[in-house]
C-alpha cells in the first residue's frame, strides 16, 4: 500500500477505528441481544462491501467520463460526462436504492443493482468534479502549466493526458469524496433495509423502529466511524496521485 | 483519440459569468415555486382524505404529499440556517472576545461533524422520539454544521476586506462600520450559506421517511410514497413522488449553487 493511504489511514485511527470499536464494545455491553457485537462486525463488513465497490468504480468512470467532457465535450464520452456532472442533484442514493428496490421485487438481482444504484452518486460527483478540474489543467491560466510545458516538450498528445492532465482532474475529486462518502453510506442504508440485506445500516434502522436506542447508537456510532475510514481512504489516495506531492520526482514517462 | 473541442491558448475560455448563477438560482426559485404552488393546489385537484386511498391518483396522491415534505423542509432548512450562522457568529464573537483558538474549534467542529454522516440521525430520531418538532430539530442538525462552515468562510473573507480597513483608516466608529459597511455586505453570503440547508433537509427527512421513520403518515411526504412503492413493487405509485422528489432537490440545489456562484464560491 502506498505509504501516503499509510499515514492517512493513521491518521484516521482516532475518528475511525475507535468509533467502530466503540459501536461494537458498547453493542457487547447494552444491546439486548446476547450476539449484537458479532452481528454488528459482520454488519459492518457487509455494508463496508456494498460500498468500497460502488465508491471505486463509481468515482473512476465519474473521473474519466468528467476529465473527458473537459477534453472534448462533444464527444459521446463528453455527453455522458456533462449528463453525470449535471444530474447529480436529481440522483440521491437513497432515491436510487428505492429504484432498485422496485427493479428487485419485479425480478432482478440484487447485488449488480445494488453496486450500479449506489456508484451513480459517486459518479455524479467525480464528473462534477474533474470536468472543471480537467479544464483548468488543460486551460491556459496557471493551472495548465505543466500540460503547456510536456507540450512544449514534444510529448504526444496522450501521454500528456495521462500523465500531467488526468492527475490533476482526479486530485480534487479524492479530496472531495467526502460528499461521494455520505451519499453512499445513506444509499447503503436505504438499501440494506428495503432489500433486507445484512448490514450495520439496517441493524440501526430495525432498532430505531422497536425504539431501542441501545440497539441503534452502536450501529450509528460504528457507521460513523466507517465513514470516516473511507474518507480518509479518499484523502489517501488523493495525497498519491495529486501532482502537487511529486513536484521534485523527474519525469520517468513514455 | 477524438478531436479536442479546446480553444488556442490564445482564446482563453472566459470565466463563468456571474449572470449564469442568476440564472441557476432564478430556474431553481422558479420550479421550487411551481411545485410548491402545484403542492399547495392539489386539495382541489381531488378531495383531501381521498388522496391517500391506494385507488386514488398517483399524481394527486404525489401533490398532495409534497405538502408535507416541503413545508416540513422549510420548517427545517430556516431552523437549520438560522443555527449554522449562528454557529458561525458565535465562532466570530468569541474569537475576538476570547481567542482565536476558540473560533478555530468552533469551526473545526463543524467541519469535523459535517462529515459525518448526519443524515443517518434523522430516522434514529424519528424512531426514537416521534414527535415532528424533535424531528424538525434533529433535521435542522444534520444540516447546520456544513451550514456554519460555509458561512465562518464568508464571515473571515468579508473581515479581511480592503473597504472595512480603509474604513476603520477614515476614522469611523466601529458601531458605522459595522452599520454601513459589515452588516449590508454579510446579509447576501449569510443568506447563500443558509439555502445550502434546504436541499440537506429535504434529502434527511425524505430519507428517514423512505425507511418509514419521517414524518407521521398524516402529514404525507414524499419519501414515504416512494418507500412504501418501492416495497410494493408498483412502479405506477412510485413514479410521480420520486420525479417531484428529484425536481425538488435539483431546485434546491440549483438555488443553494447559484447563489454561491453569485457570491464567487463554489458550493
Amino acid at each position: 500500500m502506498p505509504r501516503p493511504v499509510i499515514r492517512r489511514l493513521i491518521d484516521a485511527v482516532p475518528t475511525a477505528i475507535l468509533p467502530m470499536a466503540a459501536g461494537v464494545g458498547l453493542s457487547a455491553l447494552v444491546a439486548p441481544q446476547p450476539d449484537a457485537a458479532m452481528a454488528l462486525l459482520r454488519g459492518l463488513v457487509v455494508t463496508l462491501l456494498l460500498i468500497l465497490p460502488s465508491l471505486a468504480v463509481g468515482t473512476a468512470l465519474g473521473t474519466l467520463a468528467g476529465s473527458w467532457a473537459a477534453v472534448a465535450p462533444r464527444s459521446a464520452g463528453g455527453l455522458v460526462g456533462r449528463l453525470l456532472a449535471g444530474a447529480g442533484p436529481l440522483l440521491p442514493g437513497f432515491l436510487l436504492a428505492a429504484v432498485a428496490a422496485l427493479a428487485v421485487r419485479a425480478g432482478a438481482s440484487a447485488a449488480p443493482l445494488a453496486w450500479t444504484a449506489l456508484s451513480i452518486p459517486a459518479a455524479c460527483q467525480a464528473a462534477r468534479l474533474a470536468r472543471p478540474a480537467m479544464g483548468r489543467a488543460l486551460g491556459s491560466g496557471p493551472e495548465g502549466g505543466a500540460v503547456r510545458m510536456a507540450r512544449g516538450l514534444g510529448l504526444d498528445e496522450r501521454t500528456v493526458l495521462r500523465h500531467h492532465a488526468l492527475p490533476q482532474a482526479v486530485a480534487p475529486v479524492m479530496g472531495g469524496l467526502r460528499a461521494a462518502v455520505l451519499a453512499a453510506m445513506v444509499g447503503a442504508v436505504a438499501l440494506e433495509s428495503l432489500l433486507d440485506l445484512p448490514g450495520a445500516g439496517v441493524l440501526m434502522i430495525d432498532a430505531a423502529r422497536a425504539g431501542s436506542a441501545a440497539g441503534a447508537v452502536p450501529a450509528l456510532l460504528a457507521l460513523g466511524g466507517l465513514t470516516a475510514l473511507l474518507n480518509a481512504l479518499g484523502l489517501g489516495v488523493r495525497d498519491w496521485i495529486d501532482p502537487a506531492n511529486h513536484s521534485s520526482t523527474p519525469y520517468e514517462g513514455a | 483519440m477524438a478531436e479536442f473541442d479546446q480553444s488556442p491558448l490564445s482564446h482563453p475560455v472566459p470565466p463563468e459569468p456571474p449572470r449564469a448563477g442568476f440564472a441557476r438560482q432564478l430556474s431553481g426559485a422558479a420550479v421550487l415555486a411551481g411545485l410548491a404552488l402545484a403542492c399547495a393546489a392539489a386539495p382541489l385537484m381531488a378531495d383531501g382524505s381521498a388522496v391517500h386511498r391506494l385507488d386514488a391518483d398517483p399524481v394527486a396522491a404525489a401533490l398532495f404529499d409534497g405538502r408535507g415534505s416541503l413545508s416540513f423542509a422549510l420548517l427545517a432548512a430556516v431552523l437549520g440556517g438560522a443555527l449554522g450562522i449562528g454557529w458561525a457568529l458565535l465562532a466570530g464573537v468569541l474569537g475576538n472576545l476570547v481567542g482565536n483558538r476558540v473560533e478555530r474549534r468552533l469551526i473545526a467542529a463543524a467541519h469535523r461533524m459535517a462529515g459525518w454522516p448526519l443524515a443517518l440521525l434523522v430516522p434514529l430520531a424519528g424512531g426514537l422520539m416521534g414527535k415532528v418538532w424533535l424531528l424538525a430539530l434533529v433535521t435542522a442538525l444534520t444540516a447546520a454544521p456544513a451550514v456554519a462552515a460555509l458561512a465562518h468562510a464568508e464571515l473571515s473573507a468579508l473581515l479581511r476586506a480592503e473597504f472595512l480597513t480603509a474604513a476603520r483608516a477614515a476614522g469611523l466608529p466601529e458601531g458605522e462600520v459595522l452599520r454601513r459597511h459589515l452588516i449590508p455586505n454579510l446579509t447576501r453570503p449569510l443568506l447563500a450559506a443558509g439555502t445550502l440547508a434546504l436541499p440537506r433537509v429535504l434529502a434527511a427527512e425524505s430519507f428517514a421517511s423512505l425507511l418509514g421513520l419521517g414524518l407521521p403518515p398524516a402529514l404525507g411526504s414524499w419519501g414515504a410514497s416512494v418507500g412504501l412503492a418501492a416495497r410494493l413493487g408498483d412502479p405506477v405509485a412510485f413514479a410521480p413522488p420520486a420525479l417531484l422528489l428529484s425536481l425538488a432537490l435539483w431546485a434546491a440545489c440549483a438555488i443553494a449553487d447559484g447563489m454561491q456562484a453569485m457570491n464567487g464560491r463554489k458550493s
